[in-house]
């Protein structure tokens, strides 16, 4: 990666120059007409005008001698419907928030802001988070490596766009159980998901709670990192927030473990992919192999347990009153009014979450599982922790397979579904920084490394991304 | 089943009632009773719009740590908030914000008068939800009209063991709560406390009639419910655990739902909040900090202004009269004349007419002008409650204004002293036989006194001038 | 911990107390699917012991409050935006009635 290639070289240009600013911008506008000409679909809500307004803004401010021209100054950020944009629709790509227009910006939307961004657009996904695949919802987006295979998801429309632009752009993304990192494996892009609590959560449109984390998608880690490092810090308005900052740095690494079972379960194509990687790896690490036995056992159940649980919950809200759609309520009573709302705009993979979810935690039930679920969480990043004992990072395959064809797709279970996620599930689920790589192609589809490190210490994995990308 | 299983009324109660804090309990809006237009005191958290997240008012820990300190509670250091899930139109998330298993506060007590001992199960804090308006009264309308100035309120909801025993028991219970909650000053001004009566007879399933306003309501509502209970069960029927409503007007409950039929709550920990975790300090700070509370200051009373043990307990047994009392000594009233006209002759009159005391406009300074007046035996005992009946329920002009009028003062022309020394003097032979022993003679003495007062002195302070000139 | 039966009516049951009205045809979809989940991967924990505390979140988080100052209401007008016309009357919120 070259320096000319980053978003921090383009701002430093760019501070001086305005022209350069506007060249970026329009180029890129044409690019995003381009793809919904296409059909790839990487957006759910692209307004020229809303974007246009926000340029000129931008102009006059800079006339000021006063005004301080911020890390972003200039740069074009798409970001995950279900972040909220105050004045734009924020569906969370899904039909029953259909009109939802909040009345405020989320917390990382006003940071990018401050620092001189431009909110381009609203990029797809899949309902609610509700997917792997980014295929649970209208505008499904295509890969760009190949137009007959998934972006990922949940963030697909997202790593999508910021594989196909050629111009300097940055996306803000969002991970319950690995849908920053997923999406960057299958376009071949940078994905960092930072610990959970470093962004704030507030304006994020939530998927389940203690797991949704905000975190940046671009092309190289460079650009994902300043992004993260103005999207993290304190929120007063988000009472999980920690109240830390992220600020891009180094620090030095050495130890790496490699997660024997997630290598094993992976594809043969990806296996070779990441082995080639270790062995460069081996010149300037430690790597050795670790087992996490218990996490690769049971890290999916009780993911989705405690993400459908509180997903049910989450979803609940949503009944035809206040917002989205809503319809005609003469003569209903209440149960049926939100049953025919509800029964008719979520979809079939929302549905089942929902179900799974109200089940976990129904009386008779929840202890066995919504209770335990949380008691073997413990375990579970406890697991992790130990690791980290003996290394410094821990790396494996971010997914076990290359980007699959939609009709593949639509051959699996739910359940199945849910597998795919193996590799990403666990460190989501304990809520530890991970970033995904882009280690090389097979058949011309982008394989991913993750690498992963201990709470709050998303510094080691620059240092890291900076040795390997 | 034993004898006294079979008489067995067990009662518990849930009592809602809103804390005294200037913003709601998980967003910033104003808790603010001026009416004020519909939808107009509401953000983004508390009108449940997707994205919004909700921080916890410290002000509301503080209120309930207090109470639960006051009702002899457990205050639980660490303790969490949870989702209670149920669908309902004037829910603003379609999940209430509320306490499942670590409550603040738990396993408390207050002891009753008659000195039965009410157990607290917990006192918790949870968000209420919206006001609904039936546009053509409850029965007819074809819709709702929903106002979310009300949702995110914070709310404390204080749960019985079902230790009480009849709905009179209840109501005492009642008033005994809201007596220490008006010492704490923690509820919002202007606002009645709710209940959920639950009631059972010998030993068999409980009918829970909902939110009850009011405590005259919650002893309606439970002796209605006894009767009917009593009835289904001679005429051989079961009673089911079930959900009743509570008619004010017509004085009746009615079912409103089965147990089967109630959502499943799937109660989860609020992922959005965190854990509370309280310091030792930050509680016996509170603990210390708390007012004199009404056993405490009835024994006080009886120590620092000498009151009668009866006249302290009744006085501090409210704190409405308590407040007039302090009041009143404040302005130099005497504190023993002040008691007695206050739980004689002031309570008396509220309890015929069945008035409370927020009921009624009484100022604390019309009523010092009156123990000044009794305390230098201007006016006779009779006559100080009847200016009392007259204050309250008559024409309400004050009482010393209501005696003047009425000529009802010892006339100013009288010098008492003068006349007790006159007749004194004029008596020396009853005079010795006082002396000698013999109360009558102090009586035959008070009597001459009172013949020349016209009747108008007050006879307990003849008796105290008399033995004061005699002693 | 006994092995849940996970039947058609059961996930009815589940379906109805989230306000959700089934289709036969989802039913017939759905009960596999769900099942699946449940027992294939869910009834997992039943094999493992867990003593640990639970983790409500991944780390230890605790004591975030607001202090209790009243501002921030928006106004009736922006509380109302996002609610459709037919549903707004005189400042209220129309909704479908409770009996």
């Amino acid at each position: 990666m070259k320096k000319e290639e980053t978003v921090k070289f383009f701002v430093e240009q760019a501070r001086n120059n305005f022209s350069l600013v506007e060249e970026n911008l329009h180029k890129i506008i044409e690019e995003v007409k381009e793809t919904q000409k296409k059909e790839l679909n990487y957006f759910e809500t692209f307004d020229e005008e809303f974007v246009l307004k926000q340029l000129e803004e931008l102009k006059e401010k800079s006339k000021s001698k006063d005004f301080v021209k911020g890390k972003l100054f200039g740069v074009p950020v798409s970001v995950k419907d279900a972040i909220c944009v105050k004045g734009l629709e924020s569906k969370a790509g899904s039909k029953i928030l259909e009109g939802y227009v909040p009345l405020f910006d989320a917390t990382v939307i006003e940071s990018v802001k401050r620092e001189g961004a431009i909110i381009l657009g609203k990029t797809t996904q899949d309902e609610f988070g509700f997917g792997t695949f980014s295929t649970n919802t209208e505008k499904i987006p295509l890969n760009p490596f190949d137009n007959s295979r998934s972006c990922g998801g949940s963030s697909g429309g997202g790593s999508g766009f910021a594989a196909y632009t050629k111009n300097y752009h940055l996306s803000i993304g969002e991970s319950t159980g690995g849908s920053i990192a997923c999406p960057a494996s299958f376009c071949g892009v940078n994905g960092f998901t930072p610990t959970y609590g470093l962004v704030s959560r507030y304006g994020l449109i939530d998927y389940a709670n203690s797991l949704d984390k905000i975190g940046s998608i671009a092309r190289n880690f460079e650009d994902s990192a300043l992004l993260l490092e103005v999207i993290s810090g304190n929120d007063v308005k988000d009472s999980t927030n920690l109240g830390h900052k992220f600020s891009v740095g180094e620090e030095p690494m050495k130890r790496i473990g490699v997660i024997k079972e997630l290598i094993d379960s992976s594809d043969p194509e990806v296996k070779k992919i990441i082995q080639d990687k270790i062995v460069e790896l081996k010149k300037f690490f430690v790597v050795e192999e670790v087992s996490l036995p218990l996490n690769f056992k049971y890290a999916l159940s009780v993911y989705y347990i405690i993400a459908t649980c509180e997903a049910s919950t989450n979803l609940a809200k949503l009944c035809g009153l206040r917002y989205g759609v809503q319809g005609s309520v003469e003569g209903k009573h209440f149960d049926d009014y939100f049953s025919e709302i509800r029964s008719e705009e979520f979809s079939a993979e929302s549905k089942r979450r929902i179900i799974l979810g109200t089940f976990a935690r129904m009386s008779g039930y929840r202890d066995a599982y919504y209770l335990k679920a949380m008691r073997v969480r413990t375990k579970l990043i406890n697991e992790f922790n130990s690791a980290f004992k003996k290394f410094d990072i821990l790396i494996s395959p971010t997914m076990p397979v290359v980007s699959p064809r939609f009709d593949e797709i639509e051959k699996l279970t739910p359940l199945q579904n849910y597998s795919m996620d193996l590799c990403t599930i666990p460190v989501n689920l304990a809520g530890l920084p991970h970033v995904n790589i882009n280690a090389g192609f097979s058949r011309g589809l982008p394989v991913g490394l993750m690498a992963i490190a201990p709470h709050l210490k998303e510094q080691r994995l620059y240092s890291f991304a900076k040795v390997v990308e | 089943m034993s004898e006294t299983n079979l008489d067995k009324v067990m009662i518990g109660l849930e009592i809602h009632a809103y804390l005294d804090t200037k913003s709601k309990l998980f967003c910033s809006c104003s808790t603010s009773d001026e009416t004020a237009e519909p939808n107009s005191l509401c953000c983004n958290i508390c009108l449940g719009h997707p994205g919004s997240k909700p921080v916890l008012n410290e002000k509301a820990v503080e209120l309930a740590v207090k109470i639960g300190l006051a009702l002899n509670c457990t205050i639980n250091k660490d303790f969490f908030f949870s989702r209670k899930t149920y669908f309902y139109p004037d829910m603003s998330m379609n999940y209430q914000i509320t306490q499942y298993e670590v409550p603040v506060a738990e396993k408390g007590f207050v002891i009753l008068s008659s000195g039965k001992k009410v157990r607290i199960k917990r006192a918790h804090i949870e968000w209420d939800p919206a006001a609904l308006v039936h546009p053509n009264g409850m029965g007819k309308s074809q819709y709702v009209l929903i106002d979310y100035n009300r949702s995110g309120f914070p709310l404390v909801e204080i749960v019985t063991q079902p230790d009480l025993e009849s709905p009179r028991e209840a109501r005492e219970f009642l008033n005994l709560l809201e007596n220490i909650l008006g010492y704490l000053n923690v509820l919002k001004p202007n606002t009645t406390m709710k209940s959920d009566c639950n009631i059972s007879i010998h030993g068999g399933n409980r009918a829970e009639i909902k939110n009850v306003s009011g405590f005259a309501a919650a002893e309606k509502a439970l002796t209605y419910e006894l009767a009917r209970q009593k009835k289904e069960v001679d005429s051989g029927k079961i009673i089911e655990q079930h959900t009743r409503a509570f008619n004010a007007d017509t004085g009746v409950t009615t079912m409103l739902r089965k147990k089967e039929t109630e959502d499943d709550y799937g109660y989860i920990f609020d992922p959005d909040l965190v854990k509370v975790s309280l310091e030792e300090q930050y509680i016996s700070k509170i603990k210390k900090e708390l007012p004199e509370l009404p056993e405490a200051k009835s024994k006080r009373y009886q120590v620092e202004y000498k009151l009668p043990e009866f006249d302290a307990v009744v006085l501090c047994g409210n704190f409405g009269l308590t407040k007039l009392f302090e009041e009143m000594v404040k302005q130099s009233a005497d504190s023993i004349i002040s008691a007695r006209l206050l739980t004689r002759e002031l309570l008396a009159v509220l309890n015929h007419d069945s008035l409370q005391l927020g009921d009624v406009k009484v100022s604390a300074g019309a009523l010092v002008e009156l123990v000044d007046l009794i305390k230098i035996g201007k006016v006779s005992d009779k006559n100080a409650k009847q200016s009392i009946i007259n204050y309250v329920s008559g024409d309400k002009t004050m009482p010393v204004g209501y005696l003047k009028k009425n000529d009802l003062l010892i006339s100013s022309d009288i010098n008492l002293e003068e006349i007790v020394s006159k007749v004194v003097a004029e008596n020396q032979k009853a005079v010795a036989d006082y002396k000698s022993g013999n109360e009558k003679s102090l009586n035959f003495l008070a009597g001459l006194v009172m013949r020349q007062t016209k009747g108008t002195a007050a006879p307990q302070k003849v008796q105290e001038m008399l033995r004061q000139k005699l002693s | 911990m006994a092995k849940v039966e996970v039947t058609k009516d059961l996930i009815k049951k589940v379906a109805e107390n989230a306000r959700l009205k089934l289709t036969e045809e989802e039913l017939k979809k759905f009960v596999p699917q769900i099942k699946e989940v449940i027992v294939d991967s869910f009834s997992k924990l039943d094999e493992i012991d867990a003593t640990e505390e639970p983790s409500f979140q991944p780390l230890p988080l605790s004591n975030k409050f607001r202090k209790d100052e009243p501002k921030g209401s928006v106004s009736q007008e922006s509380a109302l935006e996002n609610v459709s016309p037919k549903l707004k009357e005189n400042g209220y919120i129309k909704g479908p009635k409770a009996l």
